[in-house]
């Protein structure tokens, strides 16, 4: 099983062509970064700009065939993030306003939902480009960026030993539920900590094994074989694919301009 | 925690991308000198690792469950130069893959999630361990000898060094984590002080941050403590590589 046919949590993945899965990786990696970097720039002071960005993402997430379950599971991240928005909205300094009988700065509750908003648009937009990208496409895109080969050969034996030890914890987490019966809180600590045990030492005895395929395929000093040979290589950027994959960036960016200094 | 996109400012996160590249660049030297070989297999595995190991869930109560963040027990096991090259891979591929934490905060979550805890876990560790007697070796990452023989570790199990500072070494760790855990949960609040909004004083930021990592400064360091002891009691050359250099040190006049 290659590295191309999965999600990299794991989940074996039925790849469906969208329209974004054929633009070269390396146009979506900086339409996506560009993307963020202009909702990163968009003043809290400036909400409806923020809006229209979120619709922008939601419209190129739809476009990349997410499913919204997907971005629901990936939008548990925000809970943290929004206990930290509330912080500023209660602590904020400047006049107050009452919402729902509590007493919160104007100013920070601006800021709390609008950084909110920025980390969900964020959530979104790589949501959209990670569903449209196999991992190994996103590491062939990292490498077209010209980031240092070693860390692009480290990220893609990362993602496929992910799927190696995410297959170990699956039954690691099995032999477990069989043997754990009605445990308490300390016994489900125990068998966990016994699972993450076992689990560090037989990675660190895969090192070996892995160090030795890769003496096999040339000791690292040249690119390491990422896509096996029947995957053809992700195609190299066009310029329309650099234009295509500019388009939310330079929307976002329209929809800050509109919304004046 | 993940700083995501959008809530420090880009002047910030450019330095911080600067200043991450170059911990990581440097943190790599160290680690392929000590390793003798490229740096590729034993990171790339430690790096799946700790992502995998978020999926092992322990209750804390109220229906909520928590996972080891790892950066911790890395940096004691492996050494924090290895440490920091695995969390900034871990960081590189949650923000483009998984969508946790930011793109353009790459380089924030690879300073406070990696360089920072990674150091100060090895420093309190080294610290611990030196204090219960057994002397940490100097190299930082003398434990990533993997290929180490294990003949050798067996043989400094049974030697005078493996008393009872070699008990303790879990706690330890489990300290030297849940601290590298509060710095982690510091230097976040110090990146939202410097390129966050001004709005809120860095006072009422610090304590909220502070307050959600203490609980998970706890969870990390009891987690550490348990996990090392595992792994101490299934290879024991892993943890007593270190010991048994400074052992050897001590007999050489």
């Amino acid at each position: 099983m290659s590295s191309a046919h999965r999600t990299a949590d794991g989940r074996r993945q039925v790849r469906i062509r969208g329209p974004l899965t054929a633009l070269a990786p390396e146009a979506k990696l900086v339409g996506l970064i560009a993307f963020l970097v202009v909702v990163a720039v968009t003043p809290p002071s400036r909400p409806w700009a923020l809006a229209g960005q979120a619709v922008v993402a939601a419209a190129v997430a739809a476009a990349a065939l997410v499913t919204p379950r997907d971005i629901v599971r990936r939008l548990v991240v925000d809970l943290p993030l929004a206990v930290l928005a509330a912080t500023i909205a209660v602590a904020g300094s400047g006049p107050r306003v009452d919402v729902a009988g509590v007493s919160l700065s104007r100013a920070g509750l601006q800021v709390g939902l609008a950084l909110l908003a920025k980390a969900t648009i964020g959530i979104v937009a790589v949501s959209a480009v990670a569903a449209a990208t196999a991992a190994s496409e996103t590491v062939a895109g990292l490498r077209r960026l010209r980031l240092p080969d070693w860390i692009c050969d480290l990220v893609a034996l990362t993602i496929r030993q992910l799927q190696i030890l995410g297959d170990e914890v699956g039954r690691l987490r099995l032999a477990g539920a069989v043997r754990a019966g009605n445990r308490g809180r300390r016994g489900q600590w125990a068998a966990v900590a016994r699972s993450l045990g076992v689990l560090f030492v037989r990675s660190l005895e895969r090192t070996d094994r892995l160090q030795v395929a890769l003496a096999a395929r040339g000791g690292g000093t040249h690119t390491l074989a990422c896509l096996p040979a029947s995957i053809p290589a992700p195609p190299a950027a066009t310029a329309t694919a650099w234009a295509a994959a500019l388009l939310p960036a330079l929307a976002a960016l329209g929809l800050r301009l509109a919304a004046g200094r | 925690m993940h700083i995501p996109d959008g809530w420090i400012d880009l002047p910030t996160s450019a330095a911080a991308a600067g200043a991450a590249a170059a911990a990581v660049t440097v943190s790599a030297r160290r680690a392929a000198a000590h390793l003798k070989h490229k740096v590729t297999a034993a990171p790339a595995v430690v790096a799946a690792y700790l992502l995998v190991a978020e999926l092992l869930v322990v209750p804390i109560g109220l229906g909520t469950g928590a996972h080891l963040i790892g950066t911790g027990l890395a940096a004691v096991l492996i050494g924090p130069a290895l440490a920091i090259v695995c969390v900034a891979v871990v960081v590189i591929i949650q923000a483009l893959v998984l969508a946790d934490g930011g793109v353009t905060a790459i380089g924030l979550n690879v300073l406070n999630n990696g360089a920072v805890p990674a150091l100060v876990a090895w420093a309190v560790f080294a610290a611990g361990s030196t204090v219960a007697g057994s002397t940490v070796a100097g190299s930082p990452v003398a434990g990533s000898t993997v290929a180490g023989s294990p003949v050798a570790g067996s043989t400094v199990a049974g030697s005078p060094v493996a008393g009872r500072p070699r008990r303790s070494l879990p706690v330890i760790a489990g300290v030297a984590a849940a601290l590298a855990t509060l710095a982690a949960g510091a230097a976040a609040a110090l990146e939202f002080t410097v390129g966050g909004t001004s709005v809120v004083p860095a006072k009422a930021v610090a304590t909220a941050l502070g307050a959600g990592h203490l609980v998970v400064a706890v969870v990390e360091g009891v987690l550490t403590a348990l996990v090392v002891r595992v792994i101490d009691r299934l290879r024991p050359d892993l943890l007593s590589t270190r010991v048994s250099r400074t052992a050897a040190r001590a007999v050489r006049p």
